[in-house]
């Protein structure tokens, strides 16, 4: 106990000691304190004490639904007004197509020109001069996979923007051909040359993704045609109708939309993982 | 804020662009210099974690980089050797949007970045209709935003006239303390105005490193 007491008054003199009076419970409640190890409770309340001032852990923690609109918002100025123009001429092309012969024509153009459309839109929002500010990009809070799907949700919103109007005329002019088909047969190949484009600029580089999907696209377009032409010297059935008519009833065209969907979506997520993967190969 | 470089290499195909680069940098403004191909921008570009070594390891304040992608990320400033931004974007337009990226709150960092590099009058002019040295003072202003610990500048002073370098320089001084901050250059005035540390690359091998008063004695035409 005397030792106890000579450590709690080690460098007090003798006056200092006399003022503290008897200290001997103190001594003696110290003494008979025993400090418990902590447990397993005890650790973790620790490690969220220090969890604010600790370095973030390497995988990105997910982006609240919010901030994505607002990242969707900051890229609108990577997009020069040419882009916008595009797309208002495709619809002015919807609309001079109609008073042509809409009720033939339309449908078919929607259906060819529309995924061009949005498979240019990547091309150009991941053009050769956003090269120096991808790198920089790269060295912000922002993942390369969230900035790649912001991006493409913006030329697809706008893409999707065109399709709607350019479907409202085909209602308009009276559809020769079943709409949610017309649909299908848009939205597969749009989101298949839509993830073919994003894909091979995230692998290849923008040359890459402007030549494939154009000329995957091109060629299938040319083999329909010519499909289309044989029918019409065997039946005397105009291309054009015996096209809308495949996109109506063919079982093959409508497994093949459902598939394009698929394959598209697919490359898409693979697109993001691709970005994310070459972020992290430095580990 | 320490930055430890830990037997670096990078090689690209046969040839080798950084040969076992070992160095230890403190807070402060350190000068990377050596004649073209001598491995700076390699060296750079891998300290800014956007080129992947093939041997070595790279730690800041400590933390390994391998482990700490997003927390570096957040520490770092780098400006690129080439800069071609997209010609639509003015140099306002390019800062407030990487500045969303940082997730940057603190608002008029873009104004007084643009006007500590006297490019307040250019500020909403299309990079297309910018000259090189305007468009290199945007690329130096993105790297001070947010603030960052690490700033890496290649050829800091490239196609900059001596009006835009004192600009450049006042920049580096108010906002190098408690900083580390990292530029190559080809140009021994400036290392010798802005900077008392020098490392000297030569085919990929770090040749000098220290003091630049020291320099001239350890490597013969560096004068200052």
């Amino acid at each position: 106990m005397k030792d106890a007491i000579d450590r709690l008054t080690d460098g007090l003199d003798e006056t200092q000691r006399q003022a503290l009076g008897d200290l001997s419970a103190l001594a003696y409640l110290l003494e008979s304190d025993v400090m418990p190890d902590p447990g397993q409770e005890d650790v973790a309340r620790l490690l969220e004490a220090l969890n604010p001032y600790l370095p973030v852990p390497n995988a990105p923690r997910p982006r609240p639904p919010s901030s994505w609109l607002h990242l969707i918002r900051s890229q609108f100025v990577l997009f020069e007004s040419s882009f916008w123009l595009s797309g208002a001429l495709v619809l002015l092309l919807g609309l001079f197509i109609t008073t042509i012969d809409g009720q033939e024509l339309l449908p078919l153009a929607f259906v060819l020109l529309s995924p061009l459309l949005s498979a240019a839109g990547v091309a150009y929002a991941f053009r050769p001069e956003t090269r120096t500010l991808g790198e920089l990009e790269r060295l912000t809070a922002t993942t390369t996979a969230e900035l790649l799907y912001a991006r493409l949700a913006l030329v697809l919103a706008f893409n999707l923007l065109i399709a709607l109007l350019l479907l409202f005329l085909i209602w308009l002019e009276g559809p020769q051909v079943l709409l949610w088909r017309l649909v299908l047969a848009w939205l597969g190949p749009m989101l298949a040359l839509t993830g073919l484009a994003l894909f091979t600029t995230v692998r290849w580089g923008s040359l890459v993704s402007s030549l494939l999907p154009f000329g995957l696209w091109g060629s299938m377009v040319l083999l329909g045609w010519r499909e289309a032409l044989l029918h019409h010297i065997a039946s005397g059935m105009t291309a054009t109708s015996w096209l809308l008519i495949e996109i109506s009833r063919s079982t093959p065209v409508l497994i093949g939309s459902m598939l394009a969907c698929l394959a598209g979506i697919g490359l898409l997520i693979l697109s993001g993982r691709a970005a994310s993967c070459e972020r992290q190969s430095w580990n | 804020m320490e930055l430890r470089i830990q037997g670096l290499s990078k090689s690209y195909g046969s040839q080798v662009a950084l040969r076992d680069v070992t160095l230890e940098l403190m807070p402060g403004t350190v000068a990377l210099l050596g004649p073209n191909g001598s491995g700076k921008t390699t060296l750079l570009r891998c300290l800014a974690s956007l080129l992947k070594p093939d041997n070595g390891g790279l730690w800041f304040n400590g933390l390994p980089y391998t482990q700490n992608f997003p927390w570096l990320r957040g520490q770092l400033g780098y400006v690129p050797q080439e800069l071609d931004f997209p010609h639509n974007l003015t140099p306002r337009q390019l800062l407030e949007y990487l500045g969303t990226l940082k997730n940057i709150s603190e608002s008029g960092q873009v104004d007084y970045l643009l006007s500590a590099l006297g490019l307040k009058s250019v500020a909403d002019r299309p990079f297309g209709r910018l000259s090189g040295g305007q468009i290199r003072l945007t690329g130096i202003a993105q790297a001070f935003l947010g603030k960052p610990s690490l700033l890496l500048l290649d050829e800091l002073t490239r196609g900059l006239d001596v009006e835009e370098r004192e600009r450049v320089f006042a920049l580096a001084r108010k906002s190098s303390s408690g900083r580390l901050i990292v530029f190559s250059t080809h140009d021994p005035p400036d290392v010798e105005r802005f900077t008392e540390q020098a490392i000297v690359l030569q085919q990929g091998r770090v040749i000098f490193s220290g003091k630049t008063e020291d320099l001239h004695h350890h490597i013969p035409g560096y004068h200052f």
